[in-house]
């Protein structure tokens, strides 16, 4: 019993959690691990999920965030809101809204050391130039998540140490131009060290032609910004107009190297245009993935969304779905298939008795594989927002139900119909939504090939290309199954792109850097209510204005087209200077 | 020192026996030596001194001194004024004694070594006489007239002494005339009784509540409350126990000076109160000498519960810089077996809560709400109708639930039950212990438990005169069964306020479950019941041994060797099974019923094991001996050496073939997990601590400690943590004699240095650890994530405190009391210098040891006992406060002057809320259109009557951030108070605590822009167009986004005073017990929380609720109950 600790000091200990650096850097095995967890750090692959808060992962509501941003459609649930208070409050110096600072910059240092460190280790050759090369890719892309909110930011490329003089800890910013230039150059230095295609053995890495896609969208953010922007801060924001034609040109060049390496093509498996437009997000690894942030069978354990359990219609295990409502606006965009508009009479519309088909007949294909509403057609039956009952006495009934016909139908969340519209886009019919969240398996497609079509023809047509232009749009409208165009401007690539690429994120960014989102993200939008006439079957509407509400309606400001560095990290950094408007 | 249970008590015991022992030897050697008077050594021995004008008795101690005699004699017959002058060379003892008393009225006798002078009168006695004029005999009891076994009886002024016996008697056989007799017991008065011509001395011992000889555990010992010298505050069992509490920790609020105590949560088995000494963080908590927790001992079982608050904490070094709360069991008495049982029922309700609004105030609340916000009334949730129809409740079509009422309880039961047993002898005693608890959750159905069994069997054996053992065993079994819904922290709370009254509770069809939104789980009277959602049940065992054997040594008079060894032990098992089910909301019209969700389609669970155990080893040294009657020294030196270690396992499985099953391989392989981790830990001590008592007048004890820590650099390892205390008894000095009501009144001060150690394991070194999966190709790849920099220099944080304090006494506690003032720095707090580093950096800084900060406070608790008549009280109260400062705070350096306002920490208190500063709302668009400032940042428009009105504070024509200043202190209260009274009449006897807190800052308003919580007191409170009220509680529904600002319009001065606990109990007439062999039958009512005075109140919240959270609230409870004792 007397000092039985003399046999082992009772000080002899270590940490049985942790794997220590040594190790770690002479394992290949392990060297992978230590990139695999930068990949999947970037949570804002999908729909610029902030990450963070459990309320921003991929697993929850992160996704939702920028689709609820633009003037797609609004947050549809009442008890909880947390990305429309933004919309409507405007956002401020405290920041906040799918911030992409702390994270970026830790994923970043980690793959600067990464970069630094891979040529000394035991890695084999070949493997090591590529994954140098995806870990600058995925550098560029952080870079690029960065300047598109920030503008200019500081463009650190190697490991800071702790005892590294005071100017290069307390950086000051770069300008938006070299970010942009830094972006491009860098998909310039790697796209030859990536791989050529994906096999089934590696999806989910980048491609040269992820990389290609990167830089063709980056370069026309900066074409536009050069072009639509205005330079300030001596600099740090903005890009001189005299840029534009060359940034335009390097998308292009990029959009143009991905189609001639005839490695891609648009989706069109499916006869019927609808269902192949839902497919195409549908089937993994189609043709048209360029780059896709890849997602499980919720079985497997792990590395599945919640982008069906948000935004379906009922069944839903929590009686409620449908998150994210796009508006009257975004479903009279849809134009029909001979082209002409899909703008409604709202006049006309609120007299009389409807059906669906004299509402949303023959539109373009593409609309009813975005959006659902009134009559969609979903697990075997059809959706039904209906939100009261036109009894034949002519009052309207709200509750219970009359001979049978209920007076409400059973899209109801939050004890809220939203705008009877819900999303379509990336719903996945086979999710047992009722198992709650966390249950969506679809990839999520980073680049694919439309965007770069769509980017070629913006690019192109500000270069003067307008029949290039032409070509590249009229090459998605046929797919689409929408009739095609003979003539072009720029309002047609705008709203192709806003039809074509609706709910995949890209909208928000796309008013910003054409600088018009104050006039767009400012108007009170609408949503639509459907009556069912108990007699008819058919359908009195009501347009629903104002669906944001007066009280704090929807608010940009000139100075949002930066997001504020905030009053935390200026604080912390006295060489970080604020951005224009923010107080 | 000593490591025995009460060792001062034992150890007085021990001395005195010897003392006894010496002078019966001496008795002994004189009739040997009157039979075989040989009387040798007197003739062989010669002596040579030589002493000028010297008295009597320095003479006979220089001949003791240089010679082997021994002289007995009585002072009073030896006239120390008489001066003799001696010289003498190699004269036999004879002649020099005879020179010496020639001219006194003294003679001697002698045997052997030993001398007696005495009168020459009794010269021709027998010489027994000399030591054995009187007896006298007696007994003592408390006083309800049990006997008191133990109780020490010393002739005052002599080392004369007995104990009584089992009986309480005792016997005294050779006291002088005249004598006083001193009884005294631990935790009753002292008491003197001149003996007179008496032969029978029966006394009545009184209880000392607070008394100076009570002892205290103060860290590897005991002391006496009248030795102390540092800042130690001490409750007894018995107020611990006063109402039955489930958790211990709970019945501590108010009892002690300097302790602060928040209980924010009341769910059974997690109700436990965040106690923090003088306001500092999370204080170590050592049980019998083991760090553990307490809150799951039954109280019954504690005997003492200690907190050291100032330089006595040091002794526990780098864990101590907190203070230290010292808890200790009960352990065996020398006494008759005493059979004690306690049994009580107790009834749990809530103290305050929101209550959800009907259907019709919820309703109409939303419809307003909607309409406010400027949205279309076509999509409004609610029309005008509708409300009325809810409010009305006729039509089948518009149900209204009470949700409250279907799924709460008022009252949840909580039963009690323990029987010990403590008795012993000389040789061995034992204490033993069982107990079993259980409290019912106030869910009305399934709603789950805590249930506990605590057992404890303490041993004290005295193996030889010289060896004895300790050996405590202790288990504690808890089983924590909850739905599976957390009903701590949020979830089940959320529930609560997003289940609609709009449904009904039951469907004609009993097998389906009524749909009530609730967030998802279909309502909360599916989430809270375990049989239809599923349960969340924790089993924890706690098993503890003890072993310590103590050995005096011999050679070396008051030394003895002590080693020491505990295993303890912790096993929890979590089981969390979720139960798969639908929901249904029902048409009466068209009697139809719609699938409106589910919560799990099919069973699915979560299982982990955590085990975890520490092994301490203590080896010691202990001194304790007194030189020349006056100086009194205890001492000692010990190694202590404590080994943690701890495993977890988990696994889970879903898609569960039944939901019947709830066994692991029932679920499917598809989708499982499993996981597990492991840590070790280890400390290496040396301490040692004198106490040294100068004519019990001058205190002083200094403490070392050495301390290393695995979880810091080799190098850095090693801290030392020194203390150094002093008392001064004032009223012993002989100047203050004049002073005779003064009892007592002692001067304290301290210093001490501590350390915190809790900044995180092994942070020394970097590493990386498994982090996130991404899918490459076919497979799930692992992600190794870096656990950051490391940092080689990071050590514990330093404490310093300085401690002022006085203790009084006055009349025989008529007026006592104790006050103290304290000052600590605290250094070396592990901040990342993240805060100054901007995050483009990348990582995460290693903590460092940057932050310092200072707290300062005082204490004072004063009280007053005594006795009118049959009514015998003690009334005390104590007041306490104490803020902290950050000295030094990580932060940049701010340049703008509102961010150095606002932001720096450094300089000021540590706990301050910032925000706007609001002057009610708008009453009329005249008031918005007159405001001189741009309050929303969109020229006021958004502004509506019944909107929050701010004040521009710093008068920039605009709202924003630089308007926000200090509204508020925090949250922890600054001011705690105690008011303690206790009386006895007769039979009876009645307890009341006061308890407040003061000095903190309540949210007492949820932020009404993003969940609402719609309650009846919001329908009653609420701003409207009717009640245009610029004071109302809550701001127009739907309102502008400016009301979501951080205020004081939701951000309230908070402060309470509670009835704490209140009892009164009867004791059965002894003379209807003693027939049937019982000795004390007490019944009694009490409660807990039974009043409150809250500042708050009217914001219908408990005021230790934390903000207008989602938690379980505060009960009160009310009991009945009996104790018996035989």
């Amino acid at each position: 019993m007397f000092m039985s600790s003399c046999k082992k000091d009772v000080l002899d200990k270590k940490p049985l959690d942790i794997i220590s650096d040594d190790v770690v850097w002479s394992d290949p095995a392990l060297i992978d691990a230590y990139l695999t967890q930068l990949y999947a750090q970037v949570s804002v692959f999908t729909l610029e999920t902030p990450g963070g808060s459990w309320d921003e992962t991929e697993g929850w509501r992160g996704p939702i965030a920028i689709n609820v941003l633009a003037d797609e459609g609004k947050e549809n649930w009442i008890l909880w809101k947390s990305y429309q208070p933004y919309k409507c409050g405007g956002l401020k110096i405290s920041g906040g809204l799918l911030e992409w600072w702390e994270t970026p910059y830790s994923i970043i240092r980690s793959l600067n050391e990464f970069i630094q460190r891979v040529p000394n280790s035991p890695v084999e050759e070949s493997i090591r130039k590529m994954r140098t090369a995806e870990a600058r890719f995925l550098r560029a892309y952080n870079y690029f998540s960065m300047v598109k909110r920030y503008g200019g930011v500081p463009l650190i490329i190697v490991p800071q140490k702790i005892d590294d003089p005071k100017e290069s800890l307390y950086p000051a910013r770069d300008s938006e131009q070299k970010i942009y230039d830094f972006v491009i150059s860098e998909v310039d230095a790697i796209a030859g060290d990536l791989l050529e295609t994906n096999s089934s053995s590696d999806y989910g890495r980048p491609t040269k032609y992820a990389a290609l896609a990167l830089k063709s969208r980056a370069a026309l953010y900066a074409g536009s910004i050069a072009q639509f922007g205005t330079v300030q801060l001596n600099g740090l924001l903005g890009i001189p107009s005299d840029a534009a034609a060359t940034y335009y040109q390097k998308s292009y060049d990029a959009a143009k190297s991905i189609i001639s390496s005839g490695h891609y093509a648009l989706y069109n498996a499916d006869a019927d245009k609808t269902t192949n437009f839902r497919n195409l997000f549908i089937v993994k690894n189609n043709p048209e993935v360029i780059f896709s942030k890849r997602h499980a069978d919720p079985t497997t354990g792990g590395n599945t969304w919640s982008f069906d359990f948000l935004n379906c219609p009922k069944p839903h295990a929590w009686g409620a779905g449908n998150i994210n409502a796009p508006y009257l606006e975004m479903a009279e965009e849809f134009d029909h298939v001979d082209g002409t508009t899909g703008t409604l009479d709202r006049t006309a519309i609120q007299q009389g008795l409807w059906t669906m088909d004299e509402l949303w007949g023959n539109k373009d294909p593409r609309f009813y594989a975005t959006i659902w509403t009134m009559g969609t057609l979903w697990l075997g039956s059809t959706i039904d927002p209906h939100n009261g009952l036109l009894l034949p006495d002519g009052t309207i009934q709200t509750s219970g139900s009359y001979n049978g016909v209920p007076a409400l139908g059973i899209q109801l969340s939050d004890n809220n119909f939203g705008t009877s519209f819900g999303l379509m886009k990336y719903l996945d019919e086979k999710v047992d939504n009722n198992k709650g969240p966390n249950q969506s398996s679809t990839d999520y497609q980073v680049f694919r090939y439309g965007e770069v079509l769509l980017n070629l023809a913006e690019a192109a047509f500000e270069l003067g290309k307008a029949n290039e232009a032409l070509d590249a749009l009229n090459q998605i409208r046929t797919r689409a199954g929408i009739s095609t165009i003979t003539a072009i401007d720029r309002e047609k690539i705008h709203h192709e792109r806003k039809v074509e690429l609706a709910f995949e994120g890209h909208r928000y960014w796309d008013l910003r850097r054409w600088r018009t989102a104050v006039s767009t993200l400012t108007v009170n939008r609408s949503g639509i209510r459907y009556i069912l006439d108990y007699t008819t079957r058919k359908y009195k509407l009501e347009v629903l204005k104002n669906i944001d509400g007066t009280s704090t309606p929807p608010a940009f400001y000139p100075y949002n087209y930066y997001f504020p560095i905030t009053l935390n990290r200026t604080g912390n950094n006295p060489n970080l200077v604020e951005n224009p408007g923010y107080k | 020192m000593n490591f025995f249970y009460k060792p001062s008590l034992i150890k007085w015991r021990i001395t005195k026996l010897l003392r006894i022992m010496r002078i019966t030897t001496l008795l002994l050697l004189i009739g040997l030596m009157q039979t075989y008077a040989t009387n040798s050594y007197s003739q062989n021995t010669k002596l040579s001194l030589k002493m000028e004008n010297a008295s009597i008795e320095t003479i006979l101690s220089k001949i003791e001194k240089i010679s082997e005699f021994h002289f007995f004699f009585r002072s009073n017959e030896i006239n120390s004024n008489d001066k003799h002058t001696i010289d003498a060379s190699e004269q036999t003892i004879d002649e020099v004694l005879n020179s010496l008393l020639k001219d006194s009225k003294l003679t001697y006798k002698i045997f052997d070594k030993y001398i007696a002078i005495v009168s020459k009168e009794n010269a021709n006695g027998n010489i027994e006489s000399l030591f054995q004029q009187k007896s006298i005999s007696g007994k003592v009891t408390d006083q309800s007239g049990v006997p008191l076994p133990g109780v020490s009886i010393v002739v005052k002024g002599t080392t004369t002494g007995v104990i009584t016996d089992n009986n309480g008697n005792y016997s005294l056989t050779n006291i002088p005339e005249n004598a006083t007799l001193q009884f005294s017991f631990v935790g009753m008065k002292m008491l003197e009784v001149k003996v007179g011509k008496q032969t029978s001395v029966n006394v009545v011992l009184a209880e000392e509540t607070i008394g100076l000889e009570e002892v205290v555990a103060v860290g590897y010992g005991t002391q006496k409350k009248g030795n102390l010298t540092g800042s130690v505050a001490s409750v007894n069992s018995d107020k611990l126990t006063i109402s039955p509490i489930a958790s211990t920790a709970n019945s501590l609020a108010g009892r002690l000076p300097g302790l602060i105590s928040v209980q924010s949560s009341g769910q059974p088995g997690n109700d436990a109160a965040s106690l923090s000494i003088r306001g500092f963080d999370a204080a170590l908590v050592i049980v019998d000498g083991i760090e553990s927790s307490f809150n799951n001992i039954d109280a019954n079982q504690i005997e003492s519960v200690s907190i050291l608050k100032d330089g006595s904490a040091s002794i526990y070094g780098a864990r101590a810089g907190n203070g230290v709360v010292l808890v200790t069991t009960k352990r065996g008495q020398n006494q008759k077996p005493t059979i004690t049982l306690n049994s009580s029922t107790t009834f749990q309700g809530v103290t305050n809560m929101l209550k959800p609004a009907n259907a019709g105030q919820r309703s109409e609340m939303e419809r307003e709400g909607w309409l406010q916000s400027g949205q279309p009334e076509s999509t409004a949730p609610f029309t005008a109708e509708a409300v009325q129809k809810y409010f009305r409740g006729t039509d089948p079509l518009y149900p209204n639930t009470d949700w409250y009422k279907e799924v709460m309880r008022n009252w949840a039961p909580q039963q009690q039950h323990n029987l010990s047993v403590r008795g012993g002898s000389d040789k061995i005693k034992y204490y033993g212990f069982i107990g079993y608890m259980d409290q019912e959750t106030m869910i009305k159905k399934n709603g789950g438990d805590y249930n506990r069994y605590n057992l404890q069997s303490n041993i004290d054996a005295k193996i030889t005169e010289n060896l004895s053992l300790q050996l405590d065993l202790a288990a504690i079994i808890e089983n924590k069964d909850y739905s599976a819904r957390p009903m701590d922290g949020g979830n089940l709370w959320q529930d609560y306020w997003t289940t609609l009254p709009y449904y009904p509770a039951n469907l004609p069809d009993p097998t389906k479950n009524s749909f009530a939104y609730g967030g998802g789980v279909g309502g909360l009277h599916l989430s809270s019941n375990r049989a239809i959602s599923g349960y969340n049940d924790t089993n924890s065992e706690n098993l503890k041994g003890t072993i310590s054997l103590n050995y005096k040594i011999k050679a070396v008079k008051g030394l003895s060797a002590k080693a020491f060894l505990n295993y303890n032990k912790y096993n929890s098992f979590n089981k969390v099974f979720h139960r798969p089910q639908d929901f249904y909301t029902y048409d009466p019209t068209g009697q139809t019923y719609t699938l409106a969700g589910s919560y799990y389609t099919k069973a699915a669970l979560e299982q982990s094991y955590w085990k975890s155990s520490n092994m301490t080893q203590q080896y010691s040294l202990n001194y304790d001996n007194t030189f020349n009657n006056v100086h009194q020294i205890t001492a000692m030196a010990l190694y202590e050496a404590i080994d943690y270690k701890s495993d977890n396992l988990s696994a889970s499985r879903i898609d569960f073939l039944t939901s019947a099953i709830d066994q692991m391989y029932a679920g499917s392989t598809g989708g499982m997990t499993n996981n597990g981790s492991a840590t070790e830990m280890g400390r290496k001590s040396y301490l040692a601590r004198i106490n040294y008592r100068f004519k019990n007048k001058y205190l002083l004890e200094t403490i070392i400690r050495a301390d290393a820590s695995a979880k810091f650099p080799s190098t850095k390892r090693w801290g030392f943590f020194p203390s150094v205390s002093l008392g001064w008894i004032i009223s012993q000095e002989k100047f203050m004699k004049q002073f005779s009501k003064l009892d007592n009144l002692k001067l304290r001060a301290s210093y001490g240095e501590s350390g915190n150690d809790g900044v995180g394991n092994f942070q020394y070194l970097s590493g990386y650890s498994y982090g996130d999966t991404y899918l490459i190709g076919p497979d799930a790849r692992q992600g190794l994530r870096s656990t950051g920099l490391a940092n080689p220099n990071l050590t514990w944080e330093r404490m310093n405190i300085s401690n002022l304090g006085f203790d009084f006494s006055l009349s025989n506690r008529k007026l006592y009391g104790e006050a103290d003032v304290f000052y600590r720095e605290r250094s070396g707090i592990p901040a990342t210098r993240i805060t100054t580093l901007p995050s483009t950096f990348g990582a995460p800084l290693p903590p460092e040891n940057i932050n310092s900060l200072n707290d300062r406070g005082f204490e004072l608790n004063i009280g007053t006992a005594g006795k009118i008549g049959l009514l015998t009280y003690d009334i005390s109260g104590n007041i306490s406060w104490s803020r902290s400062k950050w000295d030094h705070y990580e932060e940049p350096v701010y340049t703008d002057k509102d961010q150095q306002r606002i932001y720096k920490a450094s300089g000021g208190w540590t706990n301050r809320n910032w925000g706007y500063l609001s002057d009610g709302l708008f009453t009329s668009q005249a008031e918005i259109d007159g405001l001189k400032f741009d309050q929303d940042q969109k020229e006021n428009k958004s502004l509506s009557p019944g909107d929050i009105r701010y004040i521009d504070v710093n008068n920039d024509k605009i709202l924003n951030w630089k308007d926000q200043v200090e509204i508020g202190k925090g949250s922890v209260p600054h001011w705690m108070v105690g008011f303690n009274t206790n009386f006895k009449y007769e039979n009876f006897d009645f307890t009341a605590l006061f308890q407040g807190a003061f000095g903190y800052n309540s949210v007492v308003n949820r932020n009404p822009y993003s969940q609402p919580q719609y309650s009846t007191l919001m329908y009653e409170e609420r701003w409207t167009t009717t009640n245009n009220n610029p004071n109302a509680m809550f701001p127009r529904l739907g309102g502008a986004s400016t009301n979501n600002l951080f205020s004081d319009y939701y951000l309230k001065k908070a402060g309470y005073i509670r009835l704490k606990t209140a009892s009164l109990g009867y004791s059965l007439p002894k003379q209807w017990l003693n027939t049937i062999g019982i000795n004390q039958v007490r019944i009694f009512t009490s409660g807990t929380n039974l009043l409150t005075f809250n500042k708050l109140n009217s914001f219908g919240l408990d005021p230790e609720a934390p903000g207008v959270g989602n938690y379980y609230p505060q009960q009160r409870t009310i009991s009945f109950g009996a104790n018996l004792s035989f």
